[in-house]
C-alpha cells in the first residue's frame, strides 16, 4: 500500500501519536497552524535590515511530562534564536512554551535555518525539526526542499532529511514526497538506493527534473525482504548543490519480532522472594514496541496465591522498547521489575505481549513463557516471640509458611534453667485438623502458605505465689508436614 | 532442685484451630481508599488486605498495631484497628482537625495536632480510655509544620517549622509553650529516639543531624549522597534499639542508616524517592512508601543494619483502576 504525507493544518489540536508528544503550532496573523514534524515556516521580512520574528508553541500533547532536553537553530547567520525556553527543562502535560525565530536580513541572499528539538518522552530521545526559509522583496527566487513520508504503522508524518533514517516494520512500500516551498524552482539531478536489494526506488521521473515552487514530485521506496533478517540501504537524493543521504530500514518476515528472552529470574523459586525480571529482543527492531508482562499462577494444592504480584501492583506490567534497542524499560522506568513468589507451592508463568505504537499486534519469532516453579516442601519457621505471660503459664507466637498449605505436627522443646529438672519438657500436638480448619478457610486465602500459631503452655510445680516460667531459658520449636520437618526456631524467655 | 511440670493448655485440635490464624505486619493509614488497612502476610509475601476502618480522612497507626487514630468527616477516635468506630471513643476535649500525629515511644501516647489551628495536644492511654490532655497553641511561631516528634511518653514534644527556606526546632516539656532550639536554611525535621530524651534534628544545613539532650546540642552526624553531595532530609526516625538513625532525603532515591555508635552513615538505594518514614508493627519494618493510589504497593524496610526492601501490593481484587 502507498501512503502519502497528509496535511496537518489542524484546526484543534488531539492528543499526537505514541513517541510524538510535542506539536509544534505557528502563530501566524491571529491564527494558529500546526507544523509537523520536518515541516516549514517562512519569515517574511518587509527589507533589509527590518527583523521579522516566526512564533512558535511547544504543546505537550501527551498525558505525561516531556523534558525539552536541546533547542537549536542552525543555519544562516541572518536567523537567530530570539527567545526560547531554558534546557532542560520539564514541559506538563498540556503544558505550553514559546520559542520565537527572528529573520534579520543583511541582503537580499537567500536565508533558511532549520530549528531542532531534542526531547525526553517516556524515556526514550525525539527530535523535531523545523525549517525556516527567509523571504524580503527583492529577493532572487529560490528553491527549498522539503521531503517526507507517512509512517506505516501510525501514519504519523516522518520527515527525510540528511543523515535521517526511513524504518520500514515490515516488507511494503514507502511513498516519499518532495515539495518545492521556496520561491522560484528547482531541480533535483538523481536519486537512488544502494545497498541490500531489497530495496528499490520506483515510480522515478526522468533526471534531472525541475519541480516549480510550490510543486512536488514523488517516488517509492519498494522493500521485499527475501530473509528473515534486518535489511539496510543509502537513499541519496542529489541536488545541484547538495545531496543528502538517508539510512534505510528493514526487517524480513513481515510484522515479526526478533526473538526476545527473560532477563533476571529464572527457574525454581524460592517462597517469599521479590526476584527482578526483565526483558529483551535478541535483535534490536527497526520500530518502536509496546507490550505488557502478564503472571499467572498455577497452584500445586489448589489455592490462589494472591501475595504473586508485580511490584507495580497486579499481574500486568506494561514496558516499551525504543526503537533500535532491545532492552525493555517498564511503567517503574527500569529495566526489571520485581515480582512476589508469594508462598504457596505451585507454577508462576509470565508471558510477554508486544503491539505496535499504533496497538497492533506483533507475533515475536518463537513465543517463550518464563516458568518459575516454587516446590512443596517443609514447613519454615520464620521467627516468633513470647506473647503472653502469668506466674504459672506463657504463650509463645511464632509464624512460618508451608508451600503445600498443610501441617501435621507440632513439637515444642522447653529448656530449663540450670537447677531446674523438668519432667516433661517435650510437647507434641497433631496438627492436621486445626491446619485443615484455618487453610480450607477462606480468610486463609489472602495470606497463602502462611501462619501464625499461638501456643499457651501451663506450668506446675513449686509454691503457687511463685514465678514459675522464671524457671524456663527458652523454647525450641519444630513444626511439620507430610514432606518433613521445619528448621528449629528457638524463643528465649527473657 | 526446682521441679516443673509443663503442659500445653490447648492440646485439643479445638483449641489450637482458633490459635492457627494469617500473620499481620502491621497497619497502614492507606490514602486512596481512605482507610485503615493491614499488611497482611509477612513481608516478602504480604498484600494490603480489605480496609478495616473507612472513610477516614486522616489516620495514624501506633508502630506495634494496637492502636489507630481516625478522624473522618463525623468521627475522630482512638480504636483498635478492627473495631467499629463510634462517637464515644472520641477522647474529650480533642482538638478538631487533626493532620498529624506522632506515636511516643512507649506507644501510650499519641501527640496529635492541627496544622491549619497551630495547635497540638498530647492523648495519653489511661487504663482501658485515651485522656487528652490540655491543648497547646503555636500560633505565634513562624512558619508551617513540617515536623512533630514525641519522647517516651509524650512529655517532651519537638516541633518543626518551616517559614519558605527557613526551619526552626522548637521543643515542649512537660505542657509548657514550645522553646526555640534551633533554626537553619533547611526545612525542619526531628525525631526523638524511642527511649531516653534524645532527639535528633536535621535543620541547620543540608547533610547534618544535630543531636539533643533536652534543648541542648550535644554533637552532631553527618550523612551524604553517593555523588559527595549534602541532601536536605526530608524526614527521620529513630530505630526500635535506638542504635540507629534513619534519614531520607528530598528527592533522593535513598534511605540513609547512620549508626549512632560510630556515626558512621550507610546509604540504601531505593527504586523510588520515599514519602514516608515511620516505623510499622512491633518486628520493626519502616514505611517508605505510603501509596498515593490504589495500584501503587506500599513499600517497606527493615529496621536492622542493612536494611532491606520489599514491596506490598494492595490484594488482587481490591485494587482499582484510581
Amino acid at each position: 500500500m502507498i501512503r502519502t504525507i497528509r496535511a496537518l493544518a489542524l484546526a484543534g489540536f488531539a492528543v499526537s501519536a505514541w513517541g510524538q508528544q510535542l506539536h509544534i503550532i505557528s502563530q501566524t496573523g491571529g491564527s494558529s497552524v500546526v507544523v509537523p514534524n520536518g515541516g516549514s515556516v517562512t519569515i517574511a521580512a518587509t527589507g533589509v535590515g527590518s527583523a521579522a520574528t516566526a512564533n512558535l508553541s511547544l504543546l505537550n500533547a501527551g498525558g505525561t511530562a516531556v523534558t525539552i532536553s536541546q533547542i537549536e537553530l542552525a543555519g544562516s547567520p541572518d536567523m537567530t534564536l530570539a527567545s526560547a525556553p531554558a534546557t532542560p527543562s520539564t514541559l506538563a502535560a498540556g503544558g505550553l512554551v514559546s520559542v520565537a525565530v527572528q529573520y534579520t536580513p543583511a541582503s537580499v541572499a537567500a536565508a533558511s535555518a532549520t530549528l531542532s528539538i531534542t526531547t525526553l518522552e517516556a524515556g526514550a530521545p525525539v527530535s523535531y525539526t523545523v525549517n525556516f526559509s527567509g523571504t524580503v522583496p527583492g529577493q532572487a527566487a529560490f528553491p527549498n526542499f522539503v521531503a517526507g513520508y507517512a509512517d506505516p504503522v501510525n501514519d504519523n508524518a516522518v520527515p527525510v532529511l540528511n543523515g535521517s533514517v526511513i524504518a520500514f516494520p515490515a516488507a511494503g512500500d514507502i511513498a516519499v514526497t518532495i515539495e518545492n516551498r521556496g520561491t522560484g524552482a528547482g531541480s533535483i539531478r538523481q536519486i537512488a538506493i544502494s545497498g541490500d536489494a531489497a530495496f528499490q526506488v520506483q515510480h522515478l521521473p526522468l533526471f534531472p527534473v525541475t519541480i516549480a515552487a510550490g510543486g512536488s514530485m514523488q517516488f517509492t521506496i519498494h522493500f521485499a525482504p527475501p530473509a528473515r533478517q534486518a535489511y539496510t540501504a543509502t537513499l541519496t537524493i542529489a541536488f545541484p548543490d547538495r545531496t543528502w543521504t538517508v539510512e534505510v530500514r528493514g526487517s524480513g518476515a513481515g510484522a515479526a519480532l526478533p526473538q526476545y528472552r527473560f532477563e533476571g529470574v529464572s527457574g525454581t523459586q524460592a517462597p517469599l522472594q521479590q526476584p527482578g525480571v526483565g526483558l529483551s529482543l535478541t535483535a534490536a527492531y527497526t520500530a518502536p514496541i509496546k507490550g505488557t508482562l502478564a503472571l499467572d499462577f498455577i497452584s500445586d494444592v489448589f489455592s490462589a496465591n494472591p501475595a504473586v504480584q508485580f511490584s507495580t501492583g497486579g499481574r500486568v506490567v506494561g514496558f516499551t522498547i525504543p526503537a533500535g534497542e532491545t532492552a525493555a524499560v517498564f511503567d517503574n522506568g527500569q529495566t526489571q521489575v520485581r515480582l512476589q513468589t508469594g508462598t504457596v507451592a505451585g507454577t508462576i508463568t509470565v508471558a510477554a505481549a508486544f503491539t505496535s505504537p499504533a496497538g497492533v499486534s506483533l507475533a515475536p519469532e518463537g513465543e517463550e513463557k518464563l516458568s518459575l516453579p516454587v516446590a512443596q516442601a517443609a514447613p519454615q519457621l520464620l521467627g516468633g516471640d513470647l506473647s503472653a505471660r502469668t506466674l504459672s503459664s506463657f504463650t509463645i507466637t511464632f509464624t512460618g509458611f508451608t508451600t503445600t498449605r498443610s501441617l501435621s505436627r507440632l513439637d515444642l522443646q522447653l529448656n530449663a534453667k540450670s537447677g531446674v529438672r523438668l519432667d516433661n519438657g517435650h510437647l507434641g500436638a497433631d496438627l492436621r485438623l486445626p491446619a485443615a480448619n484455618w487453610f480450607q478457610n477462606a480468610n486463609s486465602t489472602a495470606s497463602g502458605g502462611l501462619y501464625s500459631i499461638s501456643v499457651p503452655i501451663n506450668l506446675q510445680g513449686g509454691r503457687s505465689n511463685e514465678d514459675q516460667t522464671a524457671h524456663i531459658q527458652s523454647v525450641d520449636i519444630t513444626i511439620s508436614n507430610e514432606l518433613g520437618e521445619s528448621n528449629k526456631l528457638t524463643v528465649a524467655l527473657p | 532442685m526446682h521441679r516443673l511440670c509443663a503442659t500445653l493448655l490447648a492440646c485439643s485440635a479445638g483449641l489450637l484451630s482458633g490459635q492457627i490464624t494469617g500473620p499481620v505486619t502491621g497497619f497502614l493509614y492507606h490514602s486512596p481508599t481512605k482507610s485503615i488497612r493491614a499488611i497482611s502476610g509477612v513481608p516478602g509475601s504480604a498484600v494490603l488486605a480489605s480496609p478495616l476502618i473507612e472513610n477516614v480522612e486522616f489516620g495514624s497507626v501506633s508502630p506495634d498495631g494496637k492502636w489507630a487514630l481516625v478522624r473522618g468527616a463525623d468521627f475522630t477516635a482512638i480504636v483498635k484497628p478492627g473495631t467499629v468506630v463510634s462517637g464515644e471513643q472520641r477522647p474529650a476535649g480533642l482538638i478538631p482537625e487533626i493532620d498529624a500525629a506522632a506515636w511516643s515511644g512507649s506507644r501510650l501516647a499519641v501527640v496529635v495536632a492541627s496544622s491549619s489551628a497551630k495547635v497540638y495536644q498530647r492523648v495519653r492511654l489511661s487504663g482501658t480510655r485515651w485522656v487528652a490532655d490540655a491543648p497547646r497553641s503555636f500560633a505565634s511561631l513562624p512558619g508551617s509544620l513540617t515536623s512533630i516528634s514525641a519522647d517516651t511518653t509524650g512529655a517532651q514534644v519537638a516541633l518543626g517549622l518551616t517559614a519558605g527556606a527557613q526551619g526552626s526546632i522548637y521543643l515542649a516539656v512537660n505542657g509548657a509553650a514550645p522553646a526555640f532550639v534551633m533554626s537553619g536554611p533547611v526545612a525542619a525535621v526531628a525525631a526523638f529516639a524511642p527511649r531516653g530524651g534524645t532527639f535528633y534534628a536535621a535543620v541547620s544545613a543540608p547533610g547534618v543531624i544535630e543531636v539533643f539532650e533536652g534543648a541542648a546540642r550535644v554533637g552532631s552526624l553527618a550523612f551524604a549522597a553517593e555523588d559527595g553531595s549534602a541532601p536536605e532530609a526530608a524526614a527521620l526516625a529513630v530505630s526500635a534499639d535506638g542504635k540507629r538513625l534513619y534519614a531520607t532525603a528530598k528527592e533522593k532515591r535513598a534511605l540513609w542508616s547512620i549508626d549512632l555508635a560510630t556515626s558512621q552513615a550507610a546509604v540504601t538505594p531505593l527504586d523510588e524517592v520515599p514519602n514516608a518514614l515511620l516505623p510499622v508493627g512491633p518486628r520493626s519494618w519502616l514505611l517508605l512508601n505510603s501509596p498515593a493510589k490504589n495500584s501503587e504497593p506500599a513499600v517497606l524496610a527493615s529496621d536492622s543494619e542493612q536494611p532491606v526492601t520489599t514491596f506490598v501490593p494492595a490484594l488482587e481484587g481490591e485494587r482499582s483502576s484510581l
